[in-house]
């Protein structure tokens, strides 16, 4: 846990340095819940920023930590995804940025403000988790209203909803009310309303959920435009999938706690799950009597030392697990004669990492 | 601004389609009409039943509309989530609390044109006519109904919709009352001095609704059948309900500065 803990700090640390151009920064981040009608005095003492409180066991009945010393930053023109089971606290963490909720302690600025502030809201899209707008209003009634709230001029309004609309495929919608959209169409309008002020960071919560594959691969798309076009975007997910493809750099929150963060290929490839390694015996169709007994010898070999074989004619499979040197195994196969028909390495998957921290 | 008439706005748009608006704005109406019955039934002149009765109703439905708007309103904003929309916009909770409460205002004068309408045509039926002392006497209706409506916003930030709903009536009662507590403290009769000071008290932190009664007895401090019922007397209750809406809106603004919108 100590030894998590350095990395975390160390991969943490790394990320402020570059912080120059941190777009949000999330430092020691908490946020504890009182759960019952009477506050406890205890808790209620430590609602100042930047002071931490050991939460008391006395009074964990009444307190729900929803985020605990969370440290982050999302550095400008990169997709950063926030991954975590349910009830993580990645929606706690993206409220806490949109200054929907206060932290109980630590600071988050965006734009180097601290939250919440007017100027920042107007450089910010967000697309809350499930979202419920004004069912009353229609299509463009509702993208106006966003509009008008956002500061954007009549102009500039007449022009953009009609393309916005079109962006998110909503064009044939325009005159319905809310209430008659799918929830697939609530969250595209909700795209769109995020959109509308053109800002230069879009949060996002969970912009995949209730959408068709064809829908995804729309947002997917709509997030990568976002990204050509130089803005920053912060999403969570649950679909890691698209994930992988989507994001420069992912965070995994757990219970509260950032587990892991950084680029995808830096967490997953040094993560070896298995080494496959596929030995041929010199002659494939074991002519040689020596080349069968030297192929049954890794066999056994591999069989002592527990690794899972498998043989098919002149063929041996074995597949080392974790980060087991493969070296023994080939310095065996060379003296004995076998080919080495391949090493492969398999690293882990998005699924395999999260799947591993949400179990810890 | 533009931002507080954009919620306004959406507000006026939301309370206009609430069919509970119409059903209330329903049974006034019936209440009004009414009204003629009971001055066919008066020995004296019809027309002064129907305008106590007509402006009773106008105040009771405008203070129960007021109450539901207060207690509903920014109440469903949190409950239906529409809040997690409006709030991270470029805009201060303070606007987002006056373009609620601008938006409710104007439903309540709508509501209370509407009624007012029906009254006139109503007094105008059975020969009495429009006067300016009946303007008046909406007038100060209105600025009742907006000071009940600052009261149920503001105890609807402290608690639920239903029992916040309870309070602003009780808060009506009481302050309807008001000028009885005041006599009663002054009096002495009660004969306890401790009683006399709480009385007083509540004199002047609850709302004075008193001042704005205007049907009623003639033995009434504000009664349209008096001539004392001056413009200089509208403004300074008026007035009040200004002040008196200023420290609600601040209070609420307050609760609602800091709350997480969980």
């Amino acid at each position: 846990m100590a030894e998590q803990q350095t990395k975390l700090e160390e991969q943490t640390g790394s990320v402020a340095e570059e912080t120059a151009e941190a777009v949000i920064r999330a430092t020691a981040l908490c946020k504890t819940f009182v759960v019952g009608f009477i506050p406890i005095a205890k808790l209620a003492k430590s609602g100042t920023q930047d002071q931490r409180t050991e939460p008391d066991p006395k009074v964990m009945p009444r307190q729900v930590e929803a985020v605990k010393d969370l440290s982050f930053s999302v550095r400008a023109g990169e997709i950063f995804g926030l991954l975590g089971p349910n009830g993580s606290g990645k929606t706690t963490t993206i409220k806490m940025m949109m200054g929907l909720i206060f932290p109980t302690a630590g600071r988050i600025e965006v734009f180097g403000e601290t939250v919440p502030n007017v100027a920042v809201k107007r450089r910010l899209g967000y697309l809350p988790e499930n979202p419920n707008f004004y069912d009353y209003l229609r299509a463009d009634e509702f993208l106006e209203l966003s509009a008008r709230l956002c500061g954007v001029d009549k102009k500039t309004r007449r022009s953009r909803i009609p393309e916005l609309l079109e962006r998110v495929g909503l064009a044939e919608a325009l005159n319905r009310p809310l209430r008659k959209f799918s929830k697939g169409m609530v969250q595209r309008i909700g795209l769109a309303q995020a959109l509308i002020h053109d800002p230069d960071l879009v949060v996002l919560d969970e912009p995949l959920s209730g959408l068709d594959p064809l829908g995804r691969k729309q947002v997917r798309d709509l997030i990568g435009d976002l990204r050509d076009q130089g803005k920053t975007v912060v999403f969570s997910s649950h679909i890691l999938s698209d994930v992988e493809v989507i994001c420069d750099r992912v965070g995994i929150v757990v219970r509260g706690h950032l587990r892991d963060i950084g680029k995808l290929d830096e967490l997953l490839s040094a993560r070896v799950t298995e080494t496959e390694v596929v030995l041929e015996a010199a002659t494939p169709d074991l002519a040689d009597l020596a080349d069968l007994a030297n192929l049954a010898n890794l066999a056994n070999l591999a069989d002592e030392k527990g690794w899972p074989a498998q043989r098919k004619g002149g063929r041996l499979r074995i597949s080392l697990p974790g980060e087991t040197d493969p070296g023994e195994v080939l310095r065996r196969a060379l003296d004995d004669g076998a080919r080495v028909i391949s090493v492969m390495p398999h690293t882990e998957s998005l699924e395999d990492l999260f799947v591993r921290e949400a179990n810890k | 601004m533009d931002r507080i008439l954009a919620i306004a706005g959406n507000t006026l748009r939301e309370t206009n389609r609430n069919r509970v608006m119409y059903v209330l704005l329903l049974f006034a109406v019936l209440m009004i009409l009414g009204s003629v019955t009971m001055g066919k039934l008066s020995l004296r002149d019809p027309t002064i039943l129907i305008k106590d009765l007509g402006l009773a109703a106008i105040s009771l439905f405008g203070m129960i509309i007021a109450v539901y708007l207060g207690v509903t309103v920014v109440h469903r904003e949190l409950e239906q989530k529409t809040v997690y929309f409006i709030i991270p916009k470029p805009l201060h909770r303070t606007e987002f609390l006056l373009g609620k409460f601008l938006g409710m205002s104007a439903t309540l004068v709508i509501q209370l044109v509407v009624m007012s309408g029906v009254f006139f045509m109503v007094l105008l039926a059975y020969g009495g006519g429009a006067s300016v002392i009946l303007l008046k006497a909406l007038v100060l209706t209105l600025a009742e109904v907006l000071v009940i409506l600052s009261v149920a916003l503001f105890l609807s930030s402290l608690t639920g919709p239903i029992l916040a709903g309870f309070l602003s009536l009780a808060l009506f009662v009481l302050g309807r009352s008001s000028e009885f507590m005041r006599q009663l403290a002054e009096s002495g009769k009660t004969g306890w001095s401790a009683l006399d000071t709480l009385l007083h008290g509540a004199y002047y932190v609850l709302p004075d609704f008193h001042l704005f009664a205007v049907s009623g007895a003639v033995n009434q401090r504000v009664s349209i059948h008096g001539d004392f019922f001056t413009w200089a007397y509208v403004g300074h209750a008026s007035g009040y309900a200004l002040v008196y809406i200023i420290i609600m809106l601040g209070l609420t603004m307050v609760r609602l500065r800091r709350k997480d919108l969980v």
